[in-house]
């Protein structure tokens, strides 16, 4: 099979997306807010490249504001999940005893929910805003991060050369950082990159669902299901944020398939 | 693991869920920066322009009044009933509301999850038989793009494509089969995209197995092996997979119910949340997540009395 084209493939079409995220509104600098009901729905054109939306806004402008909205949610979710998987571990594996049956008890109770529900339910009260999307996608991810690092690291701490590094009087955290972390950040980054495809799938499904979103922001799932009822008048509008989302999820699932192969070649 | 074992755990489980849930749901809303009862009056006395004296009224019939931690054990116990109260929309009972929408929600769950096991068994198992097959590639290439694809985007085109394409399904009226088996169709292909490869795998890791190779090699027939000595191998991962099925089917409730406006549990539960119905919001929630953590009992129970032998 074309396994070997593959993982320049995803890392490709990942890049594109980055890029496009990061330099997109920049170059392209059309306002992605600025409403214009005259030109509502017109087809694309040298003005606006990909059309305008039901209320005139360019929609090229909002795929890659879109695009950004996403990539940084995304990567704070991400970053967050990281830092309190590493830390939470530390701890429970540091004091032991009930501190680590009690985190991992709780720990259990969140992973065993439907995190959308969860979502759901927050995100109305807490009102909109990246901050809160943020939040919610972080609050219901992190006992799987935590899980991680903590079988990784449990396993580690009964090894003899960090008996060694306690027998010879290292501190908590400086075997925590030279001994355990360095371990067990490639499992957690790989981690992290398998669940970056999905964390993009929730934003979309709750942008579609109109929740969490404080509504000037463009966000893909969102103009979807604005513009699907004007699916016949704007075509090229609607298949923009669809191919967008297929875009960076196929990126992200080709990358996370060919990632570990390749890991398990070099060790 | 005992059965009495595995019941307490699980029933350990589900109680401090239910009370997480609950917890969240109370304190998120207790602690909202606007004042609850004067949003309340809003939602329930719409027309009138809300105002700090019908707020009173509602404070005082509400219960919001009350010191917080009394009315957040009160309203713990009460959870614990199922009683959340009256929908602040509609005015009927949360449970009435949630047992009618329920019981729409379960015809195409129900049958959802039927066919989408039914879709992804033999998709699964041919993939993993003939793995490395052109047939393999091309259904790989299917089970991986309806994974990509948002749930609610594989909805939209069903809808495009059936409904005002073909005319070949409604959108109107609640509980005809000529409404339902487009949706039931969509919450399949959802469910069997992922459980499919899970199968798949399940399927090549057996076949690979020693004592099956060494059946093969003294000439034992290829499908009479995999029924007799495979099969039983093969479901264990796709049992385990279960629950990760069933989350996906309580998200594809709320979407697609949403994406073709049928009435059942995740449609009021967008709706409520849109008219911020706090109680029937509450309710709804816990009811979906109880679903799913009785659906993931009843998996494990079935994991259990398939693989007791092994356990001891």
């Amino acid at each position: 099979m074309q396994r070997s084209g593959a993982c320049p493939l995803g890392i490709g079409l990942t890049l594109a997306f980055c890029l496009a995220a990061a330099f997109g509104p920049l170059l392209y600098t059309v306002d992605p807010d600025a409403q214009n009901l005259l030109m509502s729905l017109k087809a694309p054109s040298q003005g606006h490249w990909l059309g305008t939306d039901q209320l005139g806004r360019d929609v090229l402008a909002r795929v890659l504001h879109g695009a950004r909205y996403s990539a940084g949610i995304a990567i704070s979710v991400i970053l967050f999940n990281l830092t309190m998987g590493c830390a939470l571990a530390g701890i429970a594996m540091w004091f032991g005893g009930a501190i680590s049956t009690g985190l991992m008890m709780f720990s259990d109770a969140v992973y065993a929910l439907p995190g959308l529900l969860v979502t759901i339910l927050l995100a109305d009260v807490l009102g909109g805003g990246a901050l809160v999307i943020v939040f919610l996608l972080w609050l219901v991810a992190w006992p799987e991060y935590f899980r991680l690092s903590y079988a990784i690291g449990a396993q580690l701490m009964r090894s003899d050369h960090v008996l060694a590094s306690k027998l010879a009087g290292a501190s908590g955290l400086t075997i925590f950082r030279l001994q355990v972390l360095p371990v067990m950040l490639p499992y957690l980054l790989s981690l992290g990159a398998i669940s970056v495809g999905r964390i993009v799938l929730s934003i979309a499904t709750l942008g579609f669902l109109g929740i969490g979103i404080s509504p000037p922001q463009a966000e893909w799932g969102m103009m979807i299901n604005d513009l699907r009822i004007y699916w016949q008048l704007a075509p090229v509008q609607l298949a923009a944020p669809v191919l967008a989302i297929i875009w960076i999820v196929l990126a992200l699932l080709i990358l996370s398939h060919s990632i570990p192969k390749a890991k398990v070649g070099l060790g | 693991m005992t059965l009495a074992e595995l019941l307490a755990r699980k029933a350990l489980l589900i109680l401090t869920i239910t009370l997480l849930v609950a917890t969240c749901s109370f304190w998120a809303v207790h602690l909202l920066p606007e004042n609850l009862a004067l949003q309340i009056a809003a939602a329930r006395f719409s027309g009138a322009e809300p105002n700090q004296q019908l707020a009173d009224v509602v404070s005082q019939s509400y219960g919001l009044d009350r010191p917080v931690i009394a009315q957040y054990v009160d309203w713990l116990a009460r959870a614990l009933r199922f009683d959340f109260g009256r929908s602040l929309t509609t005015g009927r009972e949360v449970l009435q509301d949630i047992a009618h929408h329920g019981i729409n929600s379960m015809r195409t769950v129900f049958w959802g999850f039927i066919a989408g096991v039914g879709l992804a068994v033999p998709i699964g198992y041919v993939c993993g038989r003939f793995a490395g097959s052109r047939l393999d590639t091309a259904l790989t290439i299917f089970s991986a793009a309806v994974t990509t694809i948002p749930s609610f985007l594989v909805a939209i085109v069903m809808i495009q494509f059936f409904v005002v394409e073909l005319g070949l399904a409604t959108l109107s009226g609640t509980s005809g089969w000529a409404r339902l088996w487009v949706m039931i169709l969509t919450i399949s292909i959802s469910v069997s995209g992922s459980l499919s490869r899970v199968i798949r795998a399940a399927v090549i890791d057996v076949r690979n197995q020693p004592y099956m190779q060494f059946a093969l090699m003294r000439g034992v027939p290829e499908r009479q092996l995999f029924w007799r000595h495979g099969v039983k191998n093969a479901l264990r991962p796709m049992l385990n997979y279960l629950p990760v099925v069933f989350m996906f089917l309580i998200y594809d409730v709320i979407v697609i119910e949403t994406v073709f406006n049928y009435h059942g549990l995740g449609w009021a539960l967008i709706s409520a949340v849109k008219a911020l119905d706090i109680p029937l919001m509450q309710g709804l929630v816990l009811a979906l997540v109880l679903f799913y953590l009785g659906c993931t009992t009843l998996s494990d129970l079935i994991t259990w009395r398939v693989y007791r032998q092994k356990a001891h």
